[in-house]
């Protein structure tokens, strides 16, 4: 690709920063350079069709319902990434630990149950409903007030 | 205060001001930014996404280090947030067809119909035209032509040097023209 000349690079230059949709290109010097440069004739025909493309547009803004929006999203996003802190973590430690203890407890009075072959559905479901009851916990934990004054209020923007 | 300070405010005290006050200041070039890559009609989608902006940008401010200025982290956050949603959306531009485009009342009284509607047609084929370019191209061109941002400030938002944007308009132009020209709406 061969280097620009200085006329070109003038050319473009104007087009960034000054052109409008005047035809032909203001200045008799640009005029002529438009004539001879096949590329910078392009350009100047690409240019025309956009601003002839957009005018007259109203340039959009963002609506009156924006600081709105925004601000119920911040609200259910600070709700999800709560970290579980102070007391809310405590709570659920205790409930993991209580939880270890009934079940060591419970394994220690009764040896398991032989797995029913008739309906081994049941055993699957009560391995499953360890982890399924510790998940519900975390997530009814998010849901539980915050432990620093404040942290869960709402932002206005 | 200037950006950085805000920021600075944020990360020591926690307080909601100074995040007020930068979403304050960039939400409008934010919203201009994403919609430049989205294209005209999709002013909807582009406020939502200014939304999820700012919202992954207070999740992560705190751990905003201050390497880059907070303007270009936010517009580059913005940037990625609408070519994300632009390559995951079904992406159907609205479609006029030649009676539409036939009705189109003309803007200045005694103008021609006809070349009214040929105005209308070759301007819906810029359009289009533009929603087949790269997303920095299209966004460079939306940005100069439809939403009235200088060169500096397409900088500003793009973090680029006044010439690389430039550089971004003159190949976007060349583009742009060789999409018409296959068209036949403008000559080779």
């Amino acid at each position: 690709m061969s280097e620009p000349s200085p006329a070109c690079r003038e050319f473009e230059q104007w087009l960034a920063t000054e052109a409008a949709a005047s035809d032909p290109p203001a200045g008799e010097n640009r005029a002529a350079h438009a004539e001879r440069c096949a590329e910078c004739s392009r350009q100047w025909r690409a240019h025309r069709l956009l601003v002839a493309a957009f005018a007259g547009e109203v340039v959009p803004r963002l609506s009156p319902g924006f600081e709105a929006g925004l601000e119920r999203k911040l609200v259910s996003s600070r709700r999800a990434a709560r970290p579980l802190t102070g007391w809310r973590r405590t709570v659920l430690v205790g409930y993991g630990l209580a939880a270890l203890g009934l079940l060591g407890g419970a394994l220690r009075q009764a040896p398991l149950p032989a797995v029913d072959a008739s309906a081994p559905w049941l055993a699957v479901a009560a391995l499953a409903a360890v982890p399924l009851s510790l998940g519900l916990a975390i997530g009814v934990s998010r849901w539980l007030p915050a432990p620093r004054a404040g942290g869960g209020a709402p932002l206005t923007l | 205060m200037d950006d950085a300070e805000l920021v600075e405010q944020f990360r020591r005290t926690g307080d909601e001001a100074p995040f007020r006050a930068l979403v304050e200041r960039h939400r409008q070039p934010v919203f201009r930014l994403i919609l430049s890559i989205l294209g005209a009609g999709r002013e909807g989608a582009a406020e939502e996404l200014t939304q999820d902006v700012f919202v992954k940008v207070f999740r992560r401010l705190g751990q905003f280090r201050g390497e880059a200025r907070f303007g270009s982290w936010l517009y580059r956050i913005a940037y990625n947030q609408a070519v994300d949603h632009r390559s995951r959306a079904r992406f159907k531009m609205p479609h006029y067809g030649e009676e539409v485009l036939a009705m189109t009342p003309s803007d200045k009284p005694g103008d021609d119909p006809l070349e009214s509607a040929a105005r209308a047609s070759s301007a819906a084929a810029v359009r289009d035209c533009l929603a087949e370019l790269p997303h920095l191209y299209r966004s460079v061109l939306h940005l100069h032509y439809w939403l009235g941002m200088t060169v500096a400030e397409i900088g500003a938002a793009l973090s680029a040097p006044e010439g690389t944007v430039k550089s971004y308009l003159y190949r976007g132009r060349a583009r742009l023209h060789r999409l018409l020209a296959e068209r036949g709406i403008v000559d080779v």
